[in-house]
């Protein structure tokens, strides 16, 4: 559940280099493979990030959690390593290998220091072409996925992110499921599903981000020896569009707790369009953050909430900008006036000149931030190309974000902000009430 | 998962949660200013970046009787005030330069920090000397603050599945010592909250020798000492607070059970908890020895309890061994476990206990022992690759009276742990007496 959130993390912020060289060098594979690499040989240690272009969205519907399934047992034991073997020789060379999916991809990440990474690249290698996936774990991994699974399905937020998969993208769509799957399908699936799951990691779609004591030359040499047994394409199931709900609805479902949850969305745009900044900026005044319109007129004003506020999510498909709140029973409803009444407000009136400023200026503050550790670097260089930026993004971002102005972010806000088709789910006991915006 | 920190703003895990085994060496510099407010440097020039940790030596096992959670309702007040005080200007002023910021109210201690862009350093260091000074807690900003804090309890513990047994089973757990108390506070006491109430325990708490000043990054010791001069040591000492050091009474051989239900979860918990001495209680080398020892027990796949109970007799999906000691509370070592689709709650507890039995009677060898020490020590690497890690666990080590240079000490001592005193002091913790056992039904 956690994964469809996972994309929001650092993108709304920006980097400037003249405070730190972090610079960027783009390796190519023999087979045609791009890697991202930050060079920095005063650590000890390797982090690498890589995604494929396959995620839980793409599972069959009879099989979903085949991909989230697929990503727990590739450590469960590769080549001649054993489960127990593999976990073992992985604490001996004190290095991290795990692997996650989200909605759109399949990844994994590795951390390891200099002095151990051959071996573990060679652990990550077999844990691709080698995976053993043999009965005996799979029953093991089944059996806590399905525990995971009945605990998380009974949790507030868990209840009414799912809610809002389903009221914005239909109850059938792909991208109205759990990543995790249902405990019905989970059932379903067998050790050969995941060999002919594992035929979908192809080259074609991978994509590498690398910072620490590695030099271009050893990564190509890795990456060459890894990628080579791996297929060089693979063929995926469309994933049906999506169109967003042009009515607003709210729906409630009943649950007695003293704090009813709400969740929000409307549809934002990719990180691709010539508007992201903007939205950032604009969500940024919004909802973003500690200091917010929403935070200031929910929680420090009146005390409704602890924790209100919004998130872009950017998936291949669709973007959401997606938020939340929780108010006891009886406030849960003007909160969510409140909500809606700032949503009107910014469209019909945009930021205020302070605003404007002191977004723009965290914006670009807070990107040095994502810079404190290897792993952090690799993750954030992974993003940016998942999200097909160019190499050179970085470095112009804060050049792009100096460029906008108070009026382009204004009329911005006026075309983007859609108060009239916002989509709500509400989970608790709250009172009855409308939902009213001044 | 036995989360007693109440964060500020968001659920920011990577602070204080508890103790875990990424001490290291940092190479601090520290000083002492003549307000007795000690200041602790780590220097890293990995990133642009810098961070400022204020830790106060007061938290819930000091807060008031009858007035649970005051210390964590004054931490949000710390943020509260007109746009002209330090308190008020504090989250606007660090969001604009980009800067991350948090504060946390654990039993021991409560922490202020920032992370921000390096040459934003001197903005917040005048802030939180500011709010160090002085702060007028005002009406019409502490009000509807009780309210902010009523939510948080709600989503923390009230809409969490395992929140109200966590915090029912400490209140148990311990018997006369403050250690019980949630840190966020009981419902009915957060309540009767008065503004003065939390301006009287600012007055007595928050003074700069009950405190530790921490700066770590992309500094030098030079730089920060010429601004924590300018900042910090102006401000007046107070009176040096006396906490209560109330002490848990000597109870005779004791087993409880405790039972609890939620419509929240679909799978039963099974918990255990041990009383464990903290640094300062028993002889040092068992707080060593209790590090070795909870890293070498749960490690997944190949820790000795994991691997009997998950992976040979797949009776439970889960184990977690967890010891807190950094502490000024009485320490306790914790089992937390989750029987696996088809098992119960009894054959969980069965199989622990009887794993337990073989290693009070073969003990551990020397092998897992060794390999354990080896894990945590290599470690290390990873923590200082990251610019900010280092200065979270020196503070939460010193904020409860550990000093520097034996926390620098860490590996040495790491290494001077021997098998016999893993044995020892396993058999001092689990052939107790005395355990206290809780378990969490789902309500049908």
């Amino acid at each position: 559940m956690r994964l469809f959130f996972s994309l929001i993390i650092t993108l709304l912020s920006s980097f400037s280099f003249a405070h730190a060289e972090l610079k960027i060098q783009e390796v190519v594979s023999t087979h045609g493979v791009r890697a991202w690499l930050v060079e920095d040989h005063t650590t000890p240690v390797i982090a690498m990030n890589f995604s494929f272009e396959i995620g839980a969205a793409q599972d069959p519907e009879d099989k979903k959690g085949l991909a989230a399934l697929a990503s727990q047992m590739l450590t469960e034991g590769a080549g001649k390593f054993s489960s127990h073997d593999f976990a073992q020789k992985l604490q001996e060379i004190a290095s991290f290998i795990s692997f996650d999916v989200t909605l759109s991809h399949f990844q994994g990440s590795l951390k390891t220091t200099q002095v151990n990474a051959k071996e573990a690249f060679q652990l990550l290698k077999i844990t691709l072409t080698e995976p053993l996936f043999s009965s005996h774990e799979f029953t093991k991994v089944v059996n806590a996925h399905a525990t995971s699974l009945a605990n998380s399905e009974k949790k507030p937020s868990t209840i009414a992110l799912f809610q809002l998969r389903k009221q914005i993208f239909g109850t059938t769509h792909p991208y109205a499921r759990l990543t995790e799957g249902s405990l019905e399908t989970i059932k379903k699936i067998t050790p050969n599903d995941l060999k002919n799951f594992m035929k979908n990691l192809s080259r074609n779609t991978l994509k590498i981000g690398v910072c620490g004591n590695i030099t271009a030359q050893e990564l190509k040499q890795i990456l060459d020896e890894i990628l080579s047994s791996l297929p060089k394409e693979s063929s995926l199931p469309q994933i049906p569009p999506v169109q967003f709900p042009q009515q607003e609805k709210v729906t409630t479902i009943k649950l007695a707790q003293p704090q009813s949850i709400g969740f929000f969305a409307q549809q934002a745009i990719p990180f691709k369009d010539p508007n992201n900044l903007k939205l950032a900026i604009a969500n940024e005044a919004l909802g973003h953050g500690s200091v917010s319109r929403l935070m200031n007129e929910v929680r420090e004003k009146r005390g409704y909430a602890y924790h209100v506020g919004t998130n872009i999510n950017q998936e291949p498909l669709i973007s959401l900008l997606i938020g939340s709140v929780g108010s006891q029973n009886t406030r849960i409803m003007k909160s969510l006036s409140l909500i809606k009444e700032e949503w009107k407000r910014i469209r019909d009136h945009g930021l205020t000149k302070e605003e404007f400023e002191d977004a723009k200026s965290h914006i670009l503050g807070a990107y040095t931030l994502n810079f404190m550790s290897s792993p952090q670097i690799a993750e954030l260089l992974l993003l940016y190309q998942e999200f097909e930026a160019p190499i050179t993004y970085m470095q112009n971002r804060e050049q792009l974000l100096n460029a906008i102005t108070l009026t382009q972010v204004n009329q911005f806000a006026k075309d983007f902000f859609t108060p009239e088709k916002l989509q709500i789910v509400i989970v608790g006991n709250p009172e009855e009430g409308e939902i009213h915006a001044q | 998962m036995l989360k007693r920190v109440c964060l500020h703003f968001y659920m920011l895990i990577i602070v204080l949660a508890y103790w875990n085994v990424e001490a290291a060496v940092y190479n601090p510099h520290t000083f002492t200013l003549k307000n007795g407010l000690q200041v602790v440097v780590i220097e890293n020039h990995r990133a642009p970046v810098v961070t400022q940790m204020v830790w106060y030596k007061v938290g819930t096992i000091d807060d008031p009787h009858g007035k649970s959670g005051l210390a964590h309702y004054l931490e949000h007040l710390m943020f509260k005030g007109s746009l002209a005080s330090p308190a008020g200007r504090m989250l606007t002023e660090v969001n604009r330069v980009g800067g991350e910021q948090n504060a946390a109210t654990s039993p021991d201690f409560t922490v202020y920090y920032q992370v921000v862009p390096k040459n934003k350093l001197e903005l917040i260091m005048s802030l939180e000397a500011g709010r160090m000074a002085q702060l007028e807690i005002e009406e019409q900003y502490a009000k509807p603050e009780l309210d902010v804090i009523l939510e948080e309890r709600h989503m923390r513990v009230d809409n969490s599945p395992t929140g109200v047994f966590f915090e029912t089973v400490l209140a148990n757990f311990f018997k006369h010592h403050p250690a019980r108390l949630p840190a966020i506070g009981w419902e009915h006491e957060i309540k009767t909250f008065t503004t003065q109430d939390a301006q009287k325990f600012y007055n007595t708490w928050y003074t700069p020798n009950n405190a530790i000043l921490l700066i770590a990054g992309d500094v030098t010791v030079e730089e920060v000492k010429a601004l924590a001069k300018k900042y910090y040591e102006v401000i007046p000492a107070k009176a040096k607070p006396r906490p209560l050091n109330i002490q848990e009474p000597k109870m005779k051989p004791l087993r409880q059970r405790l039972e609890m239900s939620s419509p929240l979860i679909q799978e039963p918990y099974f918990l255990r908890l041990f009383n464990a001495p903290n640094f300062k209680e028993g002889s040092r080398k068992d707080f060593y020895a209790l590090q070795v020892l909870s890293e070498l027990l749960d490690k997944p796949v190949t820790g000795r309890i994991y691997r009997e109970l998950v992976e040979n007799q797949r009776i439970a999906t889960f184990i977690q061994i967890s010891y807190q000691g950094y502490t000024r509370s009485p320490g306790y070592l914790l089992i937390l476990a989750q029987p696996a689709q088809g098992h119960t709650i009894e054959e969980v507890e069965t199989a622990l206990n009887k794993e337990i039995e073989k290693i009070i009677q073969h003990g551990l060898n020397v092998s897992e022992v060794e390999k354990s020490k080896t894990r945590l020590l290599a470690h290390l690497d990873y923590t200082r690759d990251h610019v900010l890690s280092g200065s979270n666990e020196i503070g939460k080590a010193l904020v409860v009276g550990e000093t520097i240079e034996e926390f620098e000490s860490w590996p040495d001592r790491i290494k001077a742990v021997t098998q016999e005193q893993v044995n020892a002091t396993f058999k001092l913790i689990f052939d107790s007496k005395s355990n206290f056992t809780a378990i969490l039904w789902p309500q049908k």
